[in-house]
């Protein structure tokens, strides 16, 4: 059964009065609750977390007036080596990524955010995620309001700390890239130039995040089941180890991720295995290449 | 030396709280004039009151510092002191301080800057800023000095290096993070960048 996106009186909804936008982040909200809840038991959580990783990561760039994309994220964190430092555009989606991984039900999550922050906010996490109380929403926007002003350079940290709140608040295993990817670059500054509200800005940011959030969530489930029925047809040996990375990573360079050894795991692949697995993938229409690339060709669903 | 297992006392509850700030300040203040690398706040934190804003420390620091020939500045990955840069010649004048300053030249430089800007940026991508091939030497320079480090390859024949700066790149020119670098649309304005 296919997920059901946010209704059309959600999404189209002109009207900007602070009752309404706040009416339609609650709604929406919700909505996305119960995806994420997964009562079918098929949702690729893991995958869904990295993707939203990779597209926080991309717009704070952007807040930061840099402009990589997604591609060059990709290429930076699939392509280093061990040693390698990965850049600053690496460097921002692995902080979305760790964010994303870390379970918020295990005791010690707190300093497992801090190490994901950059570090002129690190410190502020056990802090201010200790104060808090309220509705999802109004704790998100209630460190915004406290740290931007503060921290007007740090709006990836706030964010990060933002969904984190957000994530706690709803009761989620794990912080959802939301407001990274959504909040608009003039009400961040309003912000920390300590105009406007908060409040209004965030739910406003909240109904466009839950919108894509579930869109993507519908796309990945669907492409997900195409994934996991064709697995039985593998005969490669680690496939189901090689298949366990394409549910949980944005991208897989097979190259890197797959061999010589497979990722997370003891096994051995061999680079000729590794580009075949893929190549048959493909064909089985199941994963895409995602670089156009003749040479260094990365894979995702 | 005698066996001691003293513990530094942090809290200072036998002071008043007026000349247990100045304890507190005195300790900060201390610690980063001892050390030759930047001090992060987990250390800074260390040696005073559980409740203590480092922060706040810092500032009362930095407000007494205010007519001082040095200054207590934060950098990339914590706080170090220096020395005023209106005191540069005068420093350079009376001591030989040829060990300590970064020896690099114009161009130099300039590939410096464009690999912060372009980074995660190779060879061949230099050559295309410049219009000519960057050497392995110089390249090799500046890595030596720890300002730049190799990063991903690039998806390229052959997967060169890409370059990419480091911490002590932003500590020497004195800047927090990436973003101090002056904006792109002003040094277009300014005939530096195309």
């Amino acid at each position: 059964m296919s997920l059901q996106l946010l209704p059309r009186w959600i999404t189209l909804q002109r009207d900007e009065t602070p009752e309404t936008v706040a009416f339609l982040s609650g709604a929406a909200l919700a909505t996305l609750d119960a995806v994420l809840r997964d009562p079918n038991g098929s949702l690729p959580c893991a995958l869904l977390q990295d993707r939203m990783a990779l597209d926080a990561g991309v717009a704070c760039l952007k807040l930061e007036g840099r402009n990589e994309s997604g591609s060059d994220i990709r290429d930076a964190v699939c392509l280093a080596r061990a040693g390698d430092r990965l850049g600053p555009a690496g460097e921002m989606f692995m902080g979305w990524r760790k964010l994303a991984r870390i379970n918020l039900g295990v005791s010690g999550w707190k300093g497992r955010v801090e190490n994901a922050l950059p570090t002129a906010l690190a410190h502020q996490a056990v802090s201010i995620l200790g104060t808090l109380s309220g509705t999802p929403v109004g704790q998100a926007s209630d460190i915004l309001a406290e740290l931007l002003p503060r921290f007007p350079r740090e709006e990836a940290g706030a964010l990060m700390l933002a969904d984190v709140a957000l994530a706690r608040a709803s009761g989620w295993e794990r912080p959802v890239p939301l407001l990274g990817a959504h909040m608009a670059r003039r009400d961040i500054r309003a912000i920390a130039a300590g105009a406007g509200e908060p409040r209004l800005f965030v739910h406003r940011a909240i109904v466009a995040a839950c919108d894509t959030a579930i869109r993507l969530a519908a796309d990945l489930d669907l492409r997900v089941a195409k994934l996991r029925s064709v697995a039985p047809k593998l005969r490669a040996k680690g496939s189901d180890a090689a298949l366990a990375l394409f549910l949980s990573h944005d991208a897989v360079s097979p190259s890197v991720m797959l061999s010589p050894i497979i990722q997370g795991t003891l096994m051995p692949m061999t680079d000729r295995a590794a580009r075949r697995l893929c190549d048959r993938l493909v064909e089985l229409g199941v994963v895409r290449e995602l670089t156009g690339r003749p040479t260094f060709r990365l894979y995702g669903v | 030396m005698a066996k001691e297992t003293s513990v530094l006392n942090t809290e200072l509850e036998d002071l008043p709280p007026e000349l247990r700030w100045r304890e507190w300040m005195g300790r900060i203040e201390a610690v980063i004039f001892a050390s030759a690398s930047p001090v992060p706040r987990g250390d800074l934190a260390r040696v005073v009151g559980q409740e203590a804003s480092v922060d706040l420390l810092i500032e009362d620091i930095q407000t007494d510092l205010n007519d001082r020939p040095y200054e207590l500045v934060a950098v990339a990955d914590g706080w170090l002191m220096r020395t005023r840069t209106r005191f540069a010649d005068a420093i350079r004048a009376a001591a030989d301080v040829g060990d300590q300053h970064l020896d690099l030249d114009e161009f130099e430089v300039a590939v410096l800057a464009s690999i912060a800007y372009h980074q995660p940026v190779t060879r061949d991508g230099l050559k295309d800023i410049f219009g000519k091939d960057i050497s392995r030497d110089l390249i090799g320079r500046l890595r030596a000095q720890e300002l730049i480090a190799t990063g991903p390859r690039s998806p390229r024949a052959g997967a060169p290096f890409t370059y990419v700066t480091t911490q002590k790149f932003l500590m020497a020119f004195g800047m927090e993070s990436l973003r101090d670098l002056p904006d792109r649309g002003e040094l277009e304005d300014a005939g530096l960048a195309s």
